[in-house]
């Protein structure tokens, strides 16, 4: 009986830990949360967005907003998005080629070199997205400048380690039976890849995908290297500048002339939350209507 | 009595462990094969060598010959040339658990059909419905094709799992313990299931129970310390 009871002491502190680290955790998000709320809420009017422009001319293109964060607030949405159409496919590609094809010292090689690419600070993606483009700009494309297209490659490479090594996790993890079960039925390689190890591992490919997103819209020390500026308006082209919540708020919250101008500060984080809480209830929503399209329809 | 499959010196390895030791047996066709003996000898190992699903385990690894009788001819299974998806579809394998596919019961039974390019909608719910009903799982699950197959009870999954691998009209099937985790009433209704489909399928049948191979097999065989021997 000795054991069992230092077993039991054992579990107790386990479960108390795990309880308290969870409550710590939920903590702090409400803290963060509430906080922003408090110090954002009085800033949240349509003029926070929309400036002195009608917001109806805004949302139609028909009137350019000089004084709100509808530009920033459409720069951060076509970058991220742009960001994730590129990084998205070579991200899966690469990691289905390391869970299902690579094997030996060429899976442990790629896997350090990805690991380190993780590891990489975001800086140091911007200031490689940086000396791109002014390489790119001598030597190939003179009327390439720092851009909107250039942001959303260098945040492409920042997040594609993450969406490589989820990709490979969620595959790896999928249970032999589930593999053989496939095979045995005739699938040929590629087709137990598509048609059962895919739609199987959604889950855990939607998480990676959520993470990556969330890290595009968050990221600033990329894009203020990279082609984001202060004033430019909606983006119009891949090749002009742009405005970005990330960025304002950086800029807000370091420059900010009175009270007013800080809450405006504030109240960019909060939309910039709701942003990504749109963006991750939008993933949610595409990943569940793939799972039902591919496995459960007749 | 031609033989459906034919095995010479057959070696199998996990890693460096080798599970199979230079096995030789012949299994007749059209008619209930069955491999006995004690649990860790190899008897599942052994149906896994049969169509080659061994490649897809990382660290397997076999040597030797499995020839197979197929309409049109034979086939050595070990040949690095043959189409295997093609040869997987034409010999059935059941594993011990089953194992559904994470996805309706219409979809698990229609996803070999799929493969294998067979797209037309009214041939692929026909048959569907007839491998259920050899199976005798239509009147269990008919009016809920589209629900996930893994609410299904284990008995119904192993049926599930016996009829999709029927639904291709394999010419050889394969057995791993089909009813080694169901209740009695289950297991006779895949009993009576094997004994029908032996007289037109060549049949590999890998069980611990004495019994049931004396109720299903036309021929029985003994696996133990690596080497596989007919019984009387």
């Amino acid at each position: 009986m000795p054991d069992l009871k230092i077993r039991d002491g054992g579990t107790l502190g386990l479960t108390l830990f795990a309880w308290l680290s969870a409550f710590t955790l939920l903590g702090l998000v409400a803290v963060v949360l509430g906080f922003l709320l408090l110090k954002g809420w009085p800033a949240l009017q349509p003029g926070l967005l929309f400036g002195d422009t009608p917001p109806l001319q805004a949302l139609l293109l028909r009137r350019p907003v000089f004084d709100g964060l509808f530009p920033a607030l459409v720069g951060t949405l076509a970058l991220v998005l742009l960001a994730m159409a590129i990084a998205i496919p070579p991200g899966l590609a690469a990691g289905i080629y390391m869970a299902e094809y690579c094997r030996g010292r060429t899976k442990r090689l790629l896997g350090l070199l990805f690991d380190i690419l993780a590891g990489i600070p975001s800086i140091v993606i911007g200031l490689f997205g940086l000396s791109l483009t002014i390489f790119l700009h001598r030597h190939l494309f003179p009327g390439l400048f720092p851009c909107l297209l250039i942001s959303a490659l260098s945040l492409a490479c920042l997040v594609l380690p993450y969406l490589i090594r989820t990709t490979q996790a969620a595959l790896e993890e999928i249970p032999l039976r589930i593999r053989l079960g496939g095979a045995a039925l005739g699938a040929s390689r590629l087709q137990n890849i598509f048609l059962v190890l895919l739609p199987q591992a959604l889950k855990g490919i939607g998480s990676g995908i959520l993470l990556a997103t969330g890290r595009c819209a968050e990221d600033t020390a990329v894009i203020m290297l990279t082609g984001v500026v202060a004033s430019a308006g909606i983006p119009n082209s891949l090749f002009g500048n742009y405005e970005a919540l990330p960025f304002y708020i950086f800029y807000i919250s370091s420059q900010y002339a009175d009270r007013t101008e800080l809450q405006r500060g504030y109240g960019a984080a909060l939309i910039l939350l709701l942003l990504c809480a749109l963006l991750f209830l939008a993933s949610r929503v595409v990943r569940r209507r793939l799972t039902r399209k591919f496995l459960y329809h007749h | 009595m031609k033989d459906g499959i034919r095995i010479e010196n057959l070696s199998f390895y996990y890693g460096e462990r080798r599970v199979l030791d230079r096995v030789a047996a012949a299994f007749p066709a059209r008619a209930v094969s069955a491999v006995v003996g004690p649990s860790g000898q190899g008897k599942s190992t052994l149906l896994l060598a049969v169509n080659r699903i061994w490649e897809e385990i990382p660290g397997a690894r076999a040597e030797g010959s499995v020839r197979i009788r197929l309409a049109g001819g034979e086939l050595e299974v070990n040949d690095p040339g043959i189409d295997l998806p093609a040869m997987r579809r034409r010999v059935g394998l059941v594993f011990q658990a089953p194992n559904p596919l994470p996805m309706s019961i219409f979809r698990n039974l229609a996803f070999p059909l799929k493969v294998a390019g067979i797209r037309n909608k009214t041939e692929v719910a026909s048959r569907v419905e007839k491998a259920l009903k050899q199976a005798f799982l239509w009147d269990e699950v008919a009016g809920r094709l589209a629900e996930d197959a893994r609410k299904l009870s284990g008995g119904q999954q192993q049926r599930l799992c016996i009829a999709r691998a029927l639904v291709l009209e394999p010419e050889i099937l394969l057995l791993d313990e089909p009813t080694s985790s169901l209740d009695a009433a289950a297991a006779g209704i895949i009993e009576e299931l094997i004994s029908g489909l032996g007289k037109r399928l060549t049949l590999l049948l890998v069980s611990h129970s004495e019994d049931q191979v004396a109720r299903l097999a036309d021929k029985v065989f003994r696996l133990e310390n690596g080497r596989l021997a007919a019984t009387a």
